[in-house]
Parts: structure tokens; sequence; C-alpha cells
């Protein structure tokens, strides 16, 4: 071993703090790479393999819609065996999705109602022995029997032997049986026997019809055998059972790995990031091995050879921090598989370990402790050798030429990513170059940061003219060690960069904005009447009060939430439309905008909607309004914007017709549904036919549950059942009857809660990076301890001095933050934006939240310090006095 | 009757515990009164430095008491400790006795300042006693950019600059060629006259603990002698 290796293993045994913390450094990122290689690579099924995961040993899939007969079961079969001979197994299975809600107080509200897929099996599968398999009970047998799988059993609480009692539909089954879907174990399925009560006849059914054969079955074949299997079905009419297609494994695409590329991507990333704190850990213990390098100086060692040493224990404790992640990344995976199966979702045969990308995170994690020692070695060996020896560190001056370059990386960065995204927005699906250039973006603006880190800390030395007492020692402090405070610094910025940047993304007003189709806490009956005459397109309808037992249900389902309110609903419809119009086009004609049922505006629908006063007034002079405000019309149609929303055509049989419309200028609570509303005045002006009450809004106090929007849909399926379906080559036709309009799209996380989540994570890792901070300040500041201790320096003075440290690293760590990361993704926000749009949503409150970061860091370190003190007190170091 | 400014009655100092346990100091017994140069001397080891933590409450007695000003010490918080070496008890090192991330001025300022002394103030009164000490240029320096003579007369002036009425200096010269070394001796020793400082000097050398009103000498931890200084230089 060379003597700078061998100075370098005996320092890292001998420094065992500074060690433990640089392999923790290494370690944490690398376990989480490992983990994440682990679980995309186990999870990375191949096409063949998802194929196995589906449907167990079969070599070919033929799924189909509806109930597959019988009778032509025997004949597809019949296909088949004269396709692949007599030696192949055959397995049907049908399935449907359905809204069930248990009858049970035992299950919150939120978990009462479930849209469940429902299996019909009564044995075990041959083919799919794999995929579903019995763990407990047995199959239903019986009408009145049911198995349910883990998940379900889980949901609802249930146990085999217990009943399964419905609300709706009111149907009482017992759970005889419990299954584990390998396939996807979070599925909640109930697997019944043929006429359980759970069938639904218009809801659509899937039926599957597995082969297994020995022959292999080419695609030519699999071909040929679909074409005569249509025709068979086809061969009466009977079009509910048309196959749908056939599948073979490796028929599908293999997923490919971009996200091993992403991966990559993220290992260079947090190396470079945690690379900065660990050149902390370093710059700190090169002050301190000063005596040993004025020894080697003293000596006639090189200074090449000092900084070999001083960089060689940057690998060594890199090294044992790889050992350390290789053990934590063991242990974990022997303990985290069920984990990994909960995460993935369905059962994992074997994990599969990520050798390569171990290796090559490895590599990365050897290079960045390397580079975080050598930096601060390059300081430490041109020490000269007297001042080495009596342990004094030349603090030279902040170099010039780091501001320039700082900001010259930092602009690159920035203009990089800015071809990024442009390049993004004119691609066509190639992400993995633009993924590496906007990483190397990345790491060019982290590497102006830290470029400019030094400079910005140099200023606290200003700010020490200006303070007193402990104020002037932090600033002082802080300045002359600003290797390791511009390390801090930085490190805090990249991380609160990174926070405020995901910040901006996930505001986007796209992203965030809350206003859907219609009202979380609405929901609106109606019914129509339309003319049989399926022929001649449109239909004729006209709007009418739907059965009072379907509103009588919706009423009770939203009582659930407190008070129901109850408007009635007035339509205006245009006498003597010329059906020729919406037959060619129902929505739009060169940009005219065409009538279909008007709303007539009542004081509660005017509530909702919450117009702003200048839009209202508007609406009351000109009496028509086009109801969808500017943000939604963007986002649910966007080919709409550049519509003529203030004129309302009417296409009569004697020609258009135009009334000048009022188009809503600000956001409201608009509502898709109702696209025009008109006062009752102005249609009586216009000669339009008022339907009054012709549909009921039913206002609950709170937004729809998921539990309620199951029950919702269930009534839905129940209006669905008893109107006629009708099919021709486009598939089912638009059926005319009781029908509901809710939102059934659950609400974008807050804005507040986004940034309320990203304060509270960046409030963690602030106060880990500056507990890391003022350890190292800790164990280098001794000597200033032993002197303050000795002038009288009280208990609350080193409490308030810690507290005050970790105040101006965050709170500057956190100024530093703001324009570095705000700059680059105003940029990229306008540049991938569309004409027109202004994406940048600012995030104040978030930056608000983060105000207080440097207060509570403020507090943990000043109360730590003073617990610590009462823990330990304080006493002179040796080194001082003997 | 002069009143002492320090008293070490019946004092033990042991470290460690058990078979590892060693004395430092036994039975010390000493006073030293107001406006007085004490030297001590005695060979390395003999526990001249852990007698000078004891008076200033960095360490704690293992048994006797030490009383400053009539307090004792051992009834003393950390906050109080603190606030006596702010305001009654000075020390001088040997090295390591500045914070180099200060300038000399406001090396001095400090102890007013913590004790919440205005900027302006501390100031003024930290420029009159570097004065008074021979050093009036460049006080917006940085230690390291001062000789070691300079450094001990800034970390003298930070010791009285809060009129402390005791000085603990810890082989202050030890680091110092001769010419500086007499001349930090001399400023010791005029301290008690001009400020009415007492003084008490650990040192090796006789030379310089003939200055002194008493010298005392440890072996072993405990006081063999205590004689007038001009038997020191007789001697």
């Amino acid at each position: 071993m060379s003597l700078a290796s061998r100075i370098a293993v005996r320092e890292v045994r001998k420094r065992k703090g500074r060690t433990a913390l640089v392999a923790v450094l290494v370690a944490l990122p690398l376990v989480a790479i490992l983990m994440m290689s682990t679980y995309l690579k186990t999870t990375n099924l191949s096409s063949e393999q998802q194929f196995a995961r589906e449907f167990g040993t079969a070599t070919a899939s033929f799924d189909g819609f509806g109930y597959l007969p019988s009778d032509k079961q025997t004949m597809i079969r019949e296909v088949i065996t004269r396709n692949l001979g007599d030696n192949v197994g055959m397995e049907t299975y049908t399935s449907w999705w359905r809204p069930l809600l248990l009858d049970s107080t035992s299950v919150n509200e939120q978990k009462r109602g479930k849209y469940i897929r429902i299996e019909e099996r009564t044995s075990d599968p041959q083919i799919r022995k794999s995929v579903v398999s019995l763990i407990g009970g047995h199959w239903a047998t019986r009408s009145n029997e049911v198995a349910i799988s883990e998940s379900l059993a889980k949901t609802w609480k249930l146990k085999v032997g217990e009943n399964l009692t419905l609300e709706m539909p009111r149907l009482s089954l017992k759970v005889v049986g419990l299954v584990r879907t390998h396939y996807q174990l979070k599925d909640n399925v109930i697997f019944s026997s043929a006429n359980s009560g759970l069938e639904v006849a218009n809801i659509r059914t899937n039926a599957s019809l597995l082969v297994q054969s020995d022959t292999p079955i080419t695609a030519q074949k699999l071909h040929e055998i679909t074409q005569v299997e249509q025709k068979i079905l086809a061969s009466d009419g009977d079009l509910e059972a048309l196959i749908a297609g056939a599948r073979l494994p490796g028929s599908n695409l293999a997923v490919a790995l971009p996200a091993v590329s992403w991966l990559a991507v993220l290992t260079v990333i947090a190396f470079a990031v945690m690379s900065i704190v660990i050149s902390a850990a370093f710059a700190t213990s090169a002050r301190r091995q000063l005596t040993t390098v004025g020894q080697l100086s003293a000596n006639g060692a090189s200074a090449s050879l000092i900084q070999r040493a001083l960089a060689l224990q940057g690998a060594w404790s890199g090294l044992v921090g790889i050992l350390l992640a290789t053990v934590v990344t063991v242990v974990l995976l022997t303990f985290s598989r069920s984990q990994m199966e909960s995460l993935a979702g369905y059962s994992i045969p074997a994990l599969r370990l990520p050798t390569t990308e171990y290796v090559l995170a490895s590599v990365i994690a050897i290079f960045a402790s390397v580079g975080a020692a050598w930096l601060p070695s390059r300081t430490a060996a041109q020490t000269s050798v007297l001042n080495a020896l009596a342990g004094r560190r030349g603090e030279a001056p902040v170099r010039r030429s780091l501001l320039p370059a700082g900001l010259l990386l930092f602009g690159s960065g920035v203009g990089l990513e800015f071809l990024v995204a442009l390049g993004v927005q004119n691609s066509e699906g190639q992400s993995s170059p633009f993924l590496v250039a906007g990483s190397i973006g990345g790491l060019l603006i982290l590497a102006g940061v830290c470029c400019m880190g030094p400079v910005i800390v140099s200023l606290f030395h200003f700010i020490g003219e200006k303070s007193s007492g402990e104020g002037r020692l932090m600033a002082r402090g802080l300045s002359r060690n600003r290797s390791r405070s511009s390390a801090v610094v930085v490190s805090i910025a990249t991380f609160t960069g990174l926070g405020i940047a995901v910040a901006m993304g996930a505001s986007s007003r796209e992203v965030l904005y809350d206003n859907s189709y219609i009202p979380r806490n609405v929901v609106e009956v109606s019914s129509s009447k339309c003319s049989e005459t399926y022929g001649g397109l449109p239909f004729e309808c006209t709007p009418r009060r739907a059965d009072g037992e379907f509103e009588d249900a919706v009423k009770k389902v939203l009582q659930a939430n407190g008070n129901v309110k109850q408007v009635s609903l007035d339509y205006a419809v245009a006498n003597g439309v010329d059906p020729d119009f919406f037959a060619s086009d129902f929505g739009k004609v060169e940009g005219e905008l065409l009538t279909e049922n008007i709303l007539i505006a009542n004081p509660t629908i005017l509530e909702i909607l919450q117009m702003s006063k200048r839009d209202l007034k508007e609406f009351n002079d000109v009496g028509i309004v086009f109801a969808i405000d500017p943000e939604l019309k963007r986002i649910y149609d966007p080919t709409n914007v550049q519509g003529d929303f203030n004129t309302l055509s009417v296409p009569l049989a004697q020609g258009i017709f135009q009334y000048p419309m009022h188009q809503l200028q600000d956001d409201a609570q608009s509502w898709g549904r109702w696209r025009i509303l008109m006062t009752e005045k102005r249609a009586k002006e216009g000669g339009f036919t008022i339907f009054k009450d012709s549909a009921r809004l039913f206002i609950g106090e709170k937004n729809l549950s998921e539990s309620q929007l199951v029950q919702l849909s269930f009534l839905r399926s129940i209006a669905a059942e008893s109107q006629p379906v009708v099919y021709d080559d486009q598939g089912a036709l638009p059926r005319p009857g009781t029908d509901f309009a809710y939102s059934d799209v659950m609400p974008p996380i807050s804005q507040n809660s986004v940034h309320a989540f990203i304060a509270g994570s960046l409030l963690v890792l602030v106060l880990l990076i500056v507990a890391i901070g003022l350890s190292l300040m800790a164990s280098e500041g001794k000597d200033e301890r032993d002197i303050l201790l000795a002038i009288g320096a009280a208990p609350t003075t080193m409490s308030k001095l810690a507290g005050l440290r970790a105040l101006w690293l965050s709170a500057v760590g956190i100024a530093i933050a703001i324009p570095v990361a705000v700059i680059p993704m105003v940029v990229v926000l306008k540049a991938g934006a569309d004409p027109g749009t202004d994406p940048v949503d600012v995030p104040w409150s978030l930056f608000a939240l983060l105000g207080g970061v440097p207060l509570v860091a403020y507090i943990a370190a000043r109360t730590t310090s003073a617990i610590v003190q009462i823990v330990r007190p304080i006493h002179v170091s040796n080194a001082q006095f003997e | 009757m002069i009143a002492p400014i320090l008293q070490y009655i019946d004092v033990v100092k042991s470290y460690g515990e058990g078979e590892l346990q060693t004395r430092a100091l036994t039975d010390v017994s000493l006073t030293i009164n107001a406006g007085e140069f004490i030297a001590i001397m005695g060979p390395s080891g003999c526990g001249k430095s852990t007698l000078l933590h004891l008076a200033g409450g960095l360490e704690d007695a293992t048994a006797g008491r030490v009383l400053v000003n009539g307090a004792d010490i051992s009834t003393m918080s950390g906050a109080e400790k603190a606030k006596l070496r702010r305001q009654e008890v000075g020390y001088i090192f040997q090295k390591l006795n500045l914070i180099p991330s200060l300038t000399a001025i406001e090396n001095v300022m400090l102890p007013l300042e913590l004790d919440r002394v205005s900027k302006s103030e501390a100031r003024e009164r930290a420029r009159v006693v570097i004065s008074d000490l021979g050093l009036t240029h460049n006080l917006n320096r940085y230690p390291s950019e001062f000789s070691g003579g300079q450094q001990q007369r800034i970390a003298i002036a930070r010791s009285l600059v809060a009129n402390r009425s005791l000085l603990l200096a810890d082989e202050p010269t030890g680091a110092l060629d001769t010419v500086n070394a007499d001349e930090i001796i001399e400023i010791l020793a005029q301290l008690p006259k001009k400020y009415n400082t007492s003084v008490v000097l650990v040192t090796h050398e006789p030379r310089f603990a003939s200055w002194a009103d008493r010298v005392v000498f440890l072996r072993d931890g405990r006081i063999i002698s205590e004689t007038q200084s001009s038997a020191v230089v007789e001697g």
C-alpha cells in the first residue's frame, strides 16, 4: 500500500465520527437507489412475464365482450381443436365490474361503497392456477355463496363463514372462501356462481377463453382462428358476443427500461448534492489534520502526496459507505418483499438484484466521495509548514473569478433547460436525450450555485461588522469557515430549490384548477323523452322530470353529508330548429355556437355559478351568457378557445337566427353541463319554449365522497337497466331516459396542501443539514468554545450562538434557493407553454411557509444546545490548558 | 484588614474513578488578597493549572471550597460561574487566547458585549484599555496578523476591560521570546497597582516569579512552601 493510501486508511480509522458521517451520507442515497433499482427490475416484467401474471400457463387468450353462450363455446372449442390438435387445454372465465354498497356500520362511509370485479368461478382454475388461488374455505357452489379476494376481505372486514350483506343491491351472500389474486393483490373481487344476483343486464361483461397448447401458436394461426370465431358468433347476428381480440405471450411490447436511465440520472444528481455535504465534513477534518500535514511537509512530503493522502480518505470513507449500504440493502431486501408486493400490487415470484446498477452507483459514490475530499485537500496541502505545524490555516480571500464563473455556469444551465423545454415541446416522444440534457442543465445550475456559495457566505463578514456579541461571533465564524458554511448553505439551497421547482411545476394552473364539469356537491337528476326515429338523427328529445323514486334516492344519498337543497330547473328550447344542422355538426359550425338545451337562470343557479360582479352585470344586461369560465374553456375544450362566444346562433328552418350573448370574462364556478344560461325574460322575448320544472338539482353541504359516488353510479346503472340498449356498427347508441349528472373526478390536491407538504419535507431536510453543519462546527470550534468559556460566556450564550448559526445558515440557503429555482422554472415553464398563456404561478404560500423554517431551525438548534449543555455540561477541553 | 479575593479551603481535586483515580490537588488551602500578585511554581503535572481552573469555575473541586470575593463557587450554577468569569475572574493562557475570526478590538469588546454593554461604549472602553497596554494601531486587524507578544497584550486587555478583580495567567509567556515575555510580565506586575487587580501567575521561570509579592510552590498537588518573591531570586 502506498504511503498516501496508508496515511488515508489510518486517518479514516482514527476519525471515526467523520468516517461514520461520510459513510452514512454515501450510504443513504446508495440504499435508496439500490432499493429503487431492485423494485424496478423486479417489477419491470417482460411481455411474457406480464402475460403469465395475468393468464397463468395459457399460451393464448381470446378476449370477448358479453356472455359466451355455451353452444358457441363448444363451437369455438372445436375450431381451436381443429387448428391446434387434441392436446389443448381450454378455460373460460367471465367477469364484470359493478358498484356495490355494503350494509354495515363496522366499515366507515368511505369504504362502504366500492367498485367490485365479479368473476364467475366455482372451482380451481387449471390454467390460471398461479393467478388466482384459494387460500381459505372453498369456492362458491351455491347461488348464495361467494369467495372474496383478500383485499376485499380486508376492506370490508369480512371472514370466511360471515355474511356479506349488501345495501345496494339488497342482497345477502355467505362468504365461503378467501382468494389470493396474485396478478393484482389489491383487486376487490367477488367470485360467485351463476345467478348470484350480482349480475347486471346492461353492464358490459368480459369473457376470456384461455388456451394452453403444446403446439406453438403463431400470430397468423391466431388470426385465422379469430376470423372463424367471429363468423360463428356473428352467424345469428349476436353482436353482444363480439370477439374483441386475441393475445399471445410476447404480443405486447415489453416495458422498456426508461426508469433505469432515470435512475442513472438520479444517482448522479443525488451524489452531486450529497458530495457538497460530504465536502463540508472533509473541509472540517482537513483543518484538524493540519498538524499531520505539517509533519509530512516538514519531513519532505510533496504537496501532491499530501493532497493524495487527504483525497484518498474520501475513497476509503466511500468504500465504508458502500459496505454499509450493501449491508443495509441486504437487510432491507430480506424484510421488504411484502412491502414491494404491496407497492407493485401483485405477487413477486423472486427479487431481481440490480448488479449493474450496484456497480455503477458504487463507482459514482466513490467518485463523489473522492471529489468531495479532494476539493478541501487542495487548500490544506498548500498550507505552509509552520502554519500547518501550529494548526493555523491560511484563509485566502475569495477568488474573484468565482462570482463570474458561478453566474456563467448558472446562466448556461438555465439556457440549456430553456432549450430542453423547447425541444420537449416540439419532440415526438423521444425523451432520453432531453432527460440527459436536462440533467446536465441541472448540474450546471448546481455548479453555479456552488461557485457563488463562498462569495455569498463571505458577505457574513460585513454582517459581523454591524452586529455585536453573539451576532458578531456567529457572522465572523461563518465567514471565516467559508468552505464549510457555503457547503451547508448550498446544500440547503439545493434541496429548497428542488422543492420550489417541484411546487412551481405542480402548481401550474392547469393542474390545480379546481373547477369540475359540475360542482362536486351537486347532482342533477333529469330525464328526457325522445322520439323513436333512430333512422333520422337527431333524436327529438324534450326535457322532463325523472321518476320520483330516483330523485328520492339521490336526495337520500346526499343527506349523508347533511342538509340537501333542492332546486327546480327550467329549460328553454328554440322553436323550429332545423334538424339538419345538428345532423352535420351538433356543437359548432364555422365558429358559431348553436343552441341546445338552454337553462333558465334562477337565484340558486346564479349563487352556484359565482359570477364576478362585472360578468353578472353583463349577463343581466344581455340576458344570455355562455356560462363557461375562461379557464374551464381552456382546459376542457381548448379547440373552442378561438370560437365566437359573443353570439348565440339558432339554426331555424328559415335561416340562422343570432342573439348577442355575453361570455364570462372572469373565473367562476362554471358548469360544463349548462353551457348557455338565459334569463326567463330574454327567453320569452326570443320566442323560446320554456319547459318548466324539467329537472331537479340536489345540492349537498359537502363534496361527494367515494362511497356516495358508488351509490350514484349504482342508481345510474339501475336507471340504465330500464332503458333499451341499442347497438349499431359504431357501438352502443346514447340512450334517452333518466340520467344523473355529477362530478366523479376527485378534486385536485389543493395548492396549499402541496406547499405545506413540500415545506414540511424541506424543514426536515434543512434541520438535518443544519444539524450536520453545527456538529462539524462543534468539532472544529473547540478552541473557540474554550476561549468563550474562559471569558465568561454563559450557557445561554452558547445555545444562542448555535441558534443564530442555524437561523442564518438556513435563511441564506433558502434566500439563495428562491432565485435559483424561480428563474430556471419561469424560463422552462414559459418556453414550454402554449402561446398566449401564462403558466407561471409563483408559490407565494410556499415562500411564506419557508420563511418560518429558519425560525424553527433557530428554536431547534437553541433548544438542542441548551438540553445538551444540561445533560453534558461543557468542560474546557484538555488541549487548551494542559 | 485587606479582604481576600480568592480563597482555597482544603481543596481536593481528583480525576477518574476507582483504581484509575488520580489526585491533582490534595488539601490545598491558600488565600489571595485584593491587589496582590502571586506566582505559582512547580514541576509539570503538579496541579498548577488545575488550581487556576478551579478559581474560575472551569472545573469543580472534588472536596473543599473555593471562594471568590467570599462567594463559594461550588454552589454556583453554570450561568453564575459564567457571570463570575465575565465580571470577576479573567484568564490568560499560553496560546489560543484570541478568537481568530474577530479583530483585535472585537476580541477585547467581547466580554462587555456578552454583558449587554452597548457597542459604542464597549468599543470605547476596549480602546482605552488597549491603549494603556501600549497598542494603539491597527486594532481592526485579525489576531493572526499580530505578533505573539501583541496577541498576549490583547488577551490581557480583554481580561481587564470588564474591570475584573482577579486575573489568572497560566504560563502566558510560554510561547513568547524573552523580550516579549519580559514585557508581558511587566504589564501583569503593574496591574495590581494600576487597576487594583489581583494577579495569579503560573510559571516555570523563577525570573518571572520574582516580580510577584508571594510565590507558592506546588508538588504532587500539595503546597510545599510559600515564600516572598525576593527569596526566590536569592534562592
